[in-house]
């Protein structure tokens, strides 16, 4: 069995165990990086017997800032080092799964207290939870927490994305950890980290003072009976987060945090130390991974990291449902509102702000699109209004160059995730961000409307963006828009939570267009009456026409102007594939026309297959006629750089159809799956 | 509008066919010659030696939108040589490095920024939304017309980065058309993190929702404000209110702009019950009219908090700095240099005082680079210029200069300390030895 010494990992080595049965090469390589190490982990080497656990435990919490060891001369199994560095991966996991899950348009106690929890808990799960002192497995539960992070720092600060994923979620934990602890802890882990200095207000500056502490104090989203509280006045760096939102009162520079704050000081501290320390030791991890015994270890730990991240994640690499600008349109009903909304704006206004342009932009990209498309995209729609070829050239054609890498930085951009869209808030005259966190909501319902979505679910989309759940709003909007059978947990909610625009592009694209049924059954309780209407809708599909080449004919014969909806002021394209013909179907706003929307249309088609089509599905949008004239042709002679493309993804399209079952029609047992309010 | 890229290399080759206004150029070069303030200029990007201007990065505009980036100059002199010799017509100046950027291609190792001015970028553009009788025209005309909303601005954010922030080297900058800037040059914000500037960019900044969102109101303006606002209200904003917006601009003026103005009441029934009242009494003036819809939302704000918060939200809506916070959150953001010329108007981007900035009115108060040339003479053998664009010239160097030599003290009092401590800790060690 092979065994080595953390003391690898961590300073406070003298005389490094391993070294004594290890190959001399070996040993020397290792020792040099364990003292590289010992520095990039920002670890002051310390004499020992002083240690960090000791001092900063109180009976209440166990918080650990990590700034020294108490491991030495321990040797562990290296499997069972591999297992407590995976334990507390998945800890780190839940951290940011219970982050995703709350609700970030509020900021509530309940939201904060929730992650805790689901962070605790999994802690517990895990055997990463510290009993209290006392207990007899205490002592290895903090030498398997310390050597967890340790691990988990050499693994995970090699790369931007890794250390900022490590910095959060670590925060996460120790935020959750620090819950309960009290001033008296929170000022000696300050005093200990060589942190800023804390002094606590003076009854006199507390009297001069008054109005404004009880000002901030009182303010909605700050907890009551701060009055009475003891201030701490510390130094306005030190507490970015209540600066930001405004939660404490400043005068001269200095924040005066109530006691309750004063663990935000500890919290910021963890955080800007172990920034530091990630990026020293990314620099001197490669004499890490350069040992033999550590490497396995490292590599797994990435690997386990990366794997969860694709299963969850998104990766545009992987995508294989690329489009090219001619399959722009039929896309369209496909994308997120956030899109469709830019999209909108766009075609009406044509023109967008930097940040749409570069939200917009670096999606379409995701989608597919290759430069050149891309630029002809933008310079086509900017051109129908005030902005001509020349000026398009002077001043924009640089940003969208600059999203592919072939400027500036030359730093691929990558599309923007969930998460990034709804923390960039638009400004006046901006359409970018997340619109059920922007939109008030007689807007939101009404986007919602135009885009199809099935109109029982709409008051229930409305309220959870209201409530701050904003990814929820969005599922749920995927599940009554999208065709095909939606799988939903116990809570009613859809089990596909999007976390990521092209993500939630290319679900959406395989549900309609998918060559292989299976893709998104997520439901395999399907009774044979559902498997008969499958059946059917298969054959349907066989006769339905790969509706792009139906070209803009179809889409002006069905045109429908309904002013009740903004994204159909102009010519309306009401569904690519020809389907929504009627606008009471395409844009039901009674019970009525509810109830009509949810039966299946059938219709009989040229092979006498029927059609069986849920009228939910396809939006209402503008078609980019002027973009498919121009490029159509250029297809046709095939002298344009994605014609090949285009032919194969048109019958790699109609195989979709072919072999799809997603546009059967709901049957009574699926819409009790399906998500409705 | 183009949006600086956030890094190019060195040189955009892109052909430059396009001529420059007259010839700028020429008169460029007599500028960066005669008039522009180069030793105060260089004092300032020195902070005490010469070391830190090595390791600023200064990137140039070149006639034909060439866009030079990571360029620096190891002496003032050669920055002043670059400048004559290339004519910029804009001056951008970036963080300081842990190495000259000029070098990024020779190092290996990655070029960090260490230190920058807390910046500050306020643009006329984003106010079009509240600009009701005075809109309209050319950037520059809509710039000078409207300019008590940019006066509002640096009041507010002169004594929130004074009073909250405590810091005291604030340098107010024209930015030669429509907008203006701010640097801070404390040691204290020079040395701040993006994580802490944005903090600070975000403290100082309100959302507003645009009229597509109107009606989703933001929870950021409370009851009690927060004493940063409330001072915000005090000193600049509930006059500007009054005086400006409700009368010179008259945005109650007229159905549809009161209705606009009581959209973002959160309660459609009690701003109904206002538009209706209101709707009755057209001869009011702005003012009166404000005094009526504020009682009344105070009255119907008793049981509804949303409501009550709604009278000051209305106020900051339309007299709060827009601040464009991506210009202060980043550390290595650009901004451009004070008296640079702008290419578009040829005015000089000139530095005033805060404390005066009601009567700088930029149309009257910033020098055009035409009747600077103009005015220059050969007196006693040395050219200089005299009149009355010169002495606007003058008066922006002098304030220019003052926030010069309050930074170079700090800067110096500074070495002096650091020098103080090391030599303590030599005779502790001396003591020890001995």
């Amino acid at each position: 069995m092979q065994v080595t010494s953390l003391s690898f990992v961590i300073p406070n080595l003298v005389t490094p165990p391993y070294l004594r049965h290890s190959s001399k090469r070996c040993s020397n390589l290792a020792f040099f990086a364990t003292m590289q190490v010992a520095r990039a982990a920002g670890t002051p080497s310390k004499l020992p017997g002083s240690s960090s656990i000791h001092s900063s435990r109180t009976a209440a919490s166990y918080a650990p800032l990590y700034l020294s060891s108490s491991l030495r001369h321990i040797a562990f199994d290296i499997e069972e080092l591999e297992g407590i560095a995976l334990d507390r991966l998945k800890v780190l996991k839940a951290a940011e799964t219970a982050r995703s899950n709350a609700s970030i348009g509020q900021r509530s106690a309940a939201a904060v207290d929730a992650i805790r929890t689901s962070i605790r808990a999994a802690e517990r799960a895990a055997g990463l939870n510290i009993p209290p002192p006392g207990n007899p497995t205490r002592e290895d539960r903090v030498l398997k927490d310390e050597a967890s992070h340790f691990l988990l720092r050499l693994a995970l600060c090699k790369t931007h994305e890794h250390r900022n994923w490590l910095l959060s979620t670590e925060h996460d934990l120790f935020t959750a950890r620090l819950e309960g602890a009290g001033a008296e802890f929170a000022l000696q882990a300050i005093e200990k980290a060589d942190g800023p200095t804390v002094r606590l207000a003076s009854a006199s500056d507390l009297e001069r003072f008054r109005q404004e502490l009880d000002a901030v104090a009182r303010g909605p989203g700050r907890m009551k009976g701060d009055s009475g509280t003891n201030y701490y006045t510390v130094a306005f760096e030190q507490v970015p987060a209540l600066i930001r939102y405004r939660r404490v009162f400043l005068d001269k520079g200095m924040a005066y945090v109530p006691e309750r704050n004063v663990l935000d000081i500890v919290s910021s501290q963890f955080r800007s130390k172990l920034s530091h320390a990630l990026v020293t030791a990314s620099k001197a991890v490669g004499l890490a991974d350069g040992d033999q015994r550590m490497r396995p270890i490292l590599e797994s730990i990435r690997q386990h990291y990366a794997m969860e991240e694709q299963v969850k994640g998104f990766d545009p690499a992987a995508s294989i449902e690329r489009i090219n600008l001619t399959q722009l349109n039929e896309s369209l009903p496909a994308m997120p509102l956030c899109m469709v909304n830019m999209m909108t704006r766009l075609r009406e206004q044509h023109h967008l702000r930097y940040a749409g342009r570069l939200q917009l932009g670096v999606f379409l990209k995701g989608c597919g699109l290759n430069m050149d498309e891309s630029l002809r995209f933008w310079r086509t729609e900017f051109g129908k209004g005030a902005i001509n070829s020349d000026k398009f050239e002077k001043s924009y054609a640089y940003n969208i160059r600059h999203h592919y890498g072939r400027e500036g930085k030359r730093r691929n951009l990558a599309p923007f995730p969930c998460m990034r869209i709804i923390n960039d808030r638009p400004g006046p005259g901006e359409h970018n961000g997340c619109p059920y966190r922007e939109f008030e909501e007689t807007r939101l319902k009404q986007a919602l409307r135009s885009i199809g979505t099935d109109p029982n679910a709409i008051p229930v989309i409305a309220a959870k963006a209201k409530e701050g759940n904003f990814q929820t709003a969005c599922g749920i909007c995927f599940a009554s828009s999208q065709p095909g059978i939606h799988a939903v947990t116990e809570t009613g909610m859809p089990e596909y939570i999007p976390t990521h625009p092209n993500e939630y592009f290319i679900e959406a694209r395989k549900r309609r267009f998918a060559p292989n049924p299976d893709v998104s059954m997520l439901d395999a309780d399907i009774d044979e009456e559902e498997m008969l209407m499958a059946a059917a809708a298969v054959e349907s599909q066989n006769s339905d026409a790969t509706p792009k080449k139906s070209g803009s004919d179809v889409d002006r014969d069905n045109e429908v102007v309904n002013p009740r909806t903004p994204l159909e002021k102009k010519d309306v394209n009401c569904g690519n594939n020809g389907l929504n013909a009627s606008p009471g179907v395409c844009v039901p706003d009674t019970p009525v026309q509810a109830t009509a929307h949810e039966s299946p249309v059938i219709r009989k088609r040229n092979d006498d297959a029927p059609e069986l089509q849920q009228p939910a599905k396809p939006a209402n949008l503008q078609s980019n006629k002027d973009i498919e004239q121009e490029n159509q042709p250029s297809t046709e002679s095939g002298n344009m750089t994605g014609a090949d493309r285009a032919t194969v993804s048109t019958n790699k399209y109609s195989r979709g159809k072919d072999g799809s079952a997603e546009d059967a029609p709901a049957s009574p047992k699926r819409q009790k799956k399906a998500v409705s309010p | 509008m183009p949006t600086a890229p956030t890094s190019s290399p060195a040189l955009n080759s892109k052909p430059a066919p396009v001529p420059i206004a007259g010839d700028l150029s020429g008169k460029l070069g007599w500028y960066y010659a005669r008039i522009f303030p180069a030793s105060q200029f260089t004092r300032w990007l020195r902070y005490g030696n010469d070391d830190t201007l090595s390791r600023r990065e200064i990137s140039f505009t070149l006639p034909g939108d060439i866009y030079l980036r990571w360029k620096s100059f190891p002496t003032p002199s050669k920055l002043l040589d670059s400048l004559k010799s290339l004519t910029p017509i804009k001056i951008d100046i970036g963080a300081i490095y842990n190495f000259p950027p000029a070098d990024k291609n020779s190092v290996s190792a990655p070029l960090t920024p260490m230190e920058k001015e807390l910046v500050f970028d306020i643009d006329m553009t984003d106010y079009e939304d509240v600009m009701g009788a005075l809109a309209g025209g050319s950037a520059v005309e809509v710039c000078d017309r409207n300019w008590p909303y940019m006066a509002t601005a640096v009041k507010v954010i002169d004594a929130a980065l004074r009073e909250d922030f405590g810091f005291r080297h604030i340098l107010w900058v024209y930015s030669g058309r429509r907008g203006i800037h701010c640097w801070v040059a404390d040691a204290r914000a020079r040395r701040m993190t993006n994580e802490q500037r944005s903090a600070v960019a975000d403290f100082l900044y309100l959302r507003f929702e645009g009229r597509e969102n109107a009606g989703r109101r933001q929870n950021e303006v409370t009851v009690p404000l927060h004493p940063s606002l409330a001072r915000a209200k005090r000193v600049a904003c509930e006059k500007t209110f009054r005086q400006f917006v409700l009368n010179d601009q008259g945005m109650l003026d007229g159905d549809e702009r009161l209705r606009r103005m009581l959209a973002v009441v959160p309660n459609a029934a009690v701003a109904d019950g206002i538009y209706q009242r209101l709707a009755s009494s057209a001869g009011l003036s702005g003012p009166d009219k404000w005094d009526r819809i504020e009682k009344e939302l105070l009255r119907a704000g008793k049981s509804d908090y949303g409501v009550r918060a709604t009278v000051d939200y209305i106020m900051f809506k339309h007299t709060y700095p827009r601040l464009d916070v991506n210009v202060s959150k980043e550390i290595n953001h650009l901004l451009k240099a004070p008296f640079c010329v702008h290419p578009k108007t040829g005015r000089v981007c000139v530095p005033f005082r805060a404390t005066e900035v009601d009567g700088f009115l930029p149309g009257e108060m910033a020098p055009e680079v035409g009747s600077l040339l103009a005015e220059m003479k050969e007196v006693d053998g040395e050219v200089r210029g005299s009149g009355p664009a010169s002495d606007l010239m003058l008066e922006g160097v002098k304030v220019f200069e003052e926030f010069v030599n309050a930074v170079e003290d700090e800067a110096r009092s500074a070495q002096r300390k650091k020098k103080l401590e090391a030599l303590d800790q030599r005779q502790a060690a001396e003591l020890l030895v001995s």
